[in-house]
């Protein structure tokens, strides 16, 4: 098999860093594989991936002991614009690798600079269209897609240059099932046909494991394990098996009632739906998974219920008070909101100056505000990061943080609006995990997710939406009977291999 | 090339198209509060206009200065953001001009660096938009010098003590 | 003809010939026709005025300011009345309207030229008169993150009002400037690293020069128009140094 690249980095230091965020990494990528990358919160492998494009030592300053080979050359040597003759690279958040103002102009971007005569460059967005799926997309202003369509058209670009190795990060993390599912059988299509080799840093186990032959894990900076992708999935079930016998399903104490939601309609500016005729209650202890697909209404509804919106009809009640103006700041008191970016919200220099802010907007005394800084931060796992600038954390890290800026209230009902989205497996669970403990000790949970094995995992009632319309409310328990409803507008249960269908231990591709 | 000047990486020119929107929201932003707390004297739109125009320079350098001026002029023109963007592109420019030539001439890390270096560019500043106000609007000299001296003022005080905050603060975080 | 089809560069004339003579009119009935040209050109080329009712409210609340500012400091002229220590001047209208004049023709000029063309057409504006890619292209990116780094703004207010953060009266909006402006900075800041590594990676800047789907070229009318405005920019110059009157 060709060797493609080689990667020996004895050591990767950030300036102003002890510690080396890459250590000891000496593997070759052959073409044609697809190497999955996964490990913890902050590990380095993101950073493993700047190093593969170049982005470290070229953009991002770093001390790089080593050396890294694409097709035999030391990237040390090339220059960064001259990388898409051998890395396609796409990160997260497909905004802001757009650049052009229509589909067209965003894909054609790259052969531009490439110098690509106008007649081929017409042939080659054309055909990297179709193949995403977005032919006919060409003049839509890319303002306008959806996650999912802004995140094909970023890989569109990509592929149009036609470079040997494609490295991307979480790539669908921000995408709802349907996305995610086609996503990933669009990269096995490619790395079968056109043995384009691939390598991703890990988002979902579920549907890229069907496509990998090589599994990275990645600890503290190091590559401390390789497996088979079956291997792993063994590995990664058993580890959930253990988790999910502590998870015993909370349920809701049906007498009180936290949040009412009476016949409320949202129309935006544009008279455009948010959410139409929604009837919802949520009692005491619920965790309330709300699953749609991208656009469905469920952070509309959200956003209602935290009185960041006013229904254009009906009424919402939250703590038995109607949510008006004059009883929001009462009722925000209560109630706590976790936004899906944590970076919405992190304006303090330190870690520990972020979680007291509510602190010192409630006026507390600094002795307590202290306390209860430490007690959050310790609950989430970053009391030892106290002091760092919280932009210096991971980004699953900084979801924690909002989590903690958030717990340090003891809010009685939390919000959490995609918690999850933007992390990979490993950091999201972990998000889960804190949110089902906190559930476990008496807070209420409204969870808005389109990520339905959490949903699952970890709801005792799922309220499914479609077309802005609250189109199921049941027990998570007695799921299995509404399986085809729930297919029938977008939510293929089915599809995520649940932990039941791989008990015996195969993968089904 | 003069590295405490000039940077034409691509990091800086997009950093500048992107803070110089940054800038033309956050004017946006504090023109609203002037409008009710002080509509004639607008010191906190001046302060922020100043703060911009030095933040941008310590942490992209020039042409990112300029372009993040023009763009704060000129999108806010082209949008009906601010259509009196006009007004402010020459103060945009030179402003962004002398805070650069002052700042490269010293480290940048004592309070007295950063005050020096906004005097420069809120008096060139203040200065366009002194000129403008009795060119354009026919305003009386003395009144147009006192606006803008009290403007000035302000803005050199408020936002260089904003500047070394912020900057240092961006610096702690890793992210320039 | 539809201002679509000129040339921008035969816009950035137009609009250079109305900025000067703005500022070289001296009388209030010049500056109105002035005024008077430029609205039905614009009304003639693209049939509506709708796109300038943001700057109407502008220039009103502007127009109030100059008068009010004229009215109690102008010294010019005979009192012609007195309040106290309020002396009102009778050149004090005067000056306010031709001031509001000068502001409205700049300020209509400024927004007509600036939405008069795509952002590709600027770009390629700028680079014919010889600005190199990396930079012209720019204005495209503008044009591009402004209305998502808009909603981001709105989402980051949103997220710290959640938290407890007042936003409510101009004195909670000013306390509110840092916790909301410093996330968007830093948002921005990332924002701003990923964009321009995403540029690199695809070829941003590898040559002096890159291949566009579109070209500009100056048509026989751009030509006569534009050398149309610079003579009358030039005689009028001249008229200046010299006066043929």
């Amino acid at each position: 098999m060709e060797t493609i690249a080689k990667v020996n980095i004895e050591k990767l230091v950030f300036p102003d860093e002890d510690k080396p965020a890459l250590k000891n990494i000496d593997f070759e990528i052959n073409r044609g594989d697809f190497i999955v990358i996964t490990g913890g919160v902050a590990s380095g492998k993101s950073v493993l991936l700047h190093s593969i494009t170049g982005a470290i030592p070229h953009y991002h300053k770093a001390e790089l002991t080593g050396k890294v080979t694409i097709m035999g050359q030391d990237i040390k040597d090339m220059h960064l614009n001259r990388m898409s003759d051998y890395v396609g690279y796409m990160m997260q958040e497909p905004q802001n690798q757009i650049i052009g103002l229509d589909v067209y102009e965003d894909v054609a971007f790259g052969l531009g600079n490439l110098e690509i005569p106008i007649k081929q460059i017409d042939q080659r967005v054309k055909n990297t269209l179709e193949f995403v799926g977005l032919s006919g997309y060409e003049n839509r202003e890319t303002t306008s897609l959806s996650g999912g369509q802004a995140q094909r058209v970023v890989l569109a670009g990509v592929l149009a240059l036609n470079a040997p190795i494609l490295v991307l990060d979480q790539p669908t993390a921000e995408l709802d099932p349907l996305g995610r599912d086609e996503l990933y059988k669009r990269l096995g299509q490619l790395n079968k046909t056109q043995n384009l080799t691939i390598i991703l840093v890990m988002d979902r186990i579920e549907e890229v494991l069907n496509y990998a032959n090589r599994v990275f894990y990645i600890q503290g900076g190091e590559i401390v394990k390789q497996y088979s992708p079956e291997a792993y999935y063994k590995e990664q079930i058993e580890s959930r098996k253990e988790r999910l016998k502590s998870l015993h399903t909370v349920q809701g104490k049906f007498n009180e009632l936290i949040a009412k939601v009476t016949d409320v309609t949202y129309t935006y500016k544009d008279h455009l739906s948010g959410c139409e005729d929604i009837n919802l209650e949520i009692v005491k202890g619920d965790f309330l998974a709300i699953i749609g697909l991208n656009g469905s209404g469920k952070s509309t509804l959200a956003k209602l219920l935290i009185g960041l919106l006013k229904p254009s009809k009906g009424e919402i009640r939250v703590f038995d008070q109607t949510l008006n103006k004059e009883k929001l700041a009462e009722i925000r008191f209560r109630a706590g909101f976790l936004f899906q970016n944590p970076d919405y919200q992190i304006f303090a220099s330190t870690v520990e100056e972020e979680v007291g802010f509510s602190l010192k907007l409630r006026g507390e005394q600094n002795e307590v505000i202290e306390q209860k800084i430490d007690e959050c931060l310790k609950f989430v796992g970053l009391l030892d990061y106290k002091k760092l600038h919280p932009h210096r954390l991971s980004r699953g890290q900084r979801q924690l943080l909002a989590l903690a800026s958030i717990l340090v209230s003891d809010p009685e009902f939390i919000i959490a609006d995609e918690p999850t989205s933007g992390l990979d497996e490993t950091q999201g669970y972990m998000i889960m995990d804190k949110l089902f403990h906190l559930s476990k000790s008496g807070k209420t949970i409204l969870l808005i997710t389109h990520d339905l094995t959490m949903a699952k995992e970890y709801s005792n009632r799922i309220v499914a939406m479609h077309n802005h319309r609250l189109q199921l409310d049941i027990l998570t328990r007695d799921l299995e009977e509404y399986l085809k409803t729930l297919k029938a507008i977008g939510l293929n249960f089915h599809n995520i291999i649940s932990f039941r269908e791989v008990q015996n231990g195969t993968v089904e591709a | 090339m003069n590295e405490k000047l000039f940077r034409t990486d691509t990091k800086a020119l997009v950093g500048s198209v992107i803070i110089g929107i940054v800038m033309l929201i956050m004017m946006q932003v504090t023109g609203r509060i002037d409008a009710i707390l002080d509509p004639t004297l607008l010191l906190l739109n001046g302060t922020c206009w100043a703060f911009f125009t030095g933040l941008i320079v310590l942490m992209y350098r020039q042409p990112a200065g300029i372009i993040a001026g023009v763009v704060e002029a000129v999108v806010a023109m082209a949008t009906g953001y601010s259509p009196l963007g006009f007004f402010f592109l020459f103060a945009n420019v030179l402003g962004s001009i002398v805070y650069s030539l002052i700042s490269s001439k010293f480290s940048m890390e004592k309070l007295s660096h950063h005050i020096l270096s906004m005097l420069g560019a809120a008096v060139t500043g203040n200065l366009c938009v002194m000129a403008g106000l009795i060119y354009v609007f026919h305003l009386d000299w003395k009144i147009a010098l006192l606006s803008s001296s009290l403007t000035a003022t302000v803005g050199t005080i408020v936002a260089g003590i904003l500047t070394k905050s912020v900057y240092g603060s961006l610096k702690k975080s890793a992210l320039i | 003809m539809g201002l679509s089809k000129l040339d921008p560069r035969t816009k950035l004339a137009w609009y250079v010939l109305m900025i000067y003579f703005s500022l070289i009119s001296g009388s209030a009935l010049q500056l109105s026709m002035v005024l008077l040209v430029e609205v039905v050109t614009s009304l003639i080329l693209t049939g509506s005025l709708k796109r300038y009712k943001a700057m109407l409210v502008v220039l009103f609340l502007l127009g109030l300011q100059i008068l009010t500012v004229q009215l109690v400091f102008c010294r010019e002229g005979v009192l012609i009345y007195q309040w106290g220590i309020l002396k009102i001047y009778s050149e004090a209208i005067p000056l306010a309207i031709t001031g509001i004049l000068k502001a409205s023709i700049i300020v209509f000029a400024s927004m007509r030229f600036f939405t008069s063309s795509s952002a590709q057409e600027f770009t390629l504006m700028l680079m014919k008169f010889k600005i190199p890619y990396r930079f012209a292209m720019l204005v495209g990116l503008s044009v591009r993150f402004l209305p998502i780094m808009k909603a981001e703004y709105i989402s980051i207010v949103d997220s710290q009002r959640t938290r407890g953060l007042k936003m409510e009266s101009a004195m909670d909006n000013l306390k509110g400037i840092f916790p909301t402006f410093l996330p968007f900075l830093y948002r921005s800041v990332r924002r701003a690293a990923e964009t321009a590594l995403a540029m690199e990676l695809r070829g941003y800047g590898r040559t002096k020069t890159r291949t566009f789907t579109s070209n500009l070229a100056l048509k026989p009318y751009d030509i006569a128009l534009i050398s149309g405005m610079l003579m009358v920019i030039s005689i009028s110059l001249v008229n200046k140094v010299l006066p043929l009157l």
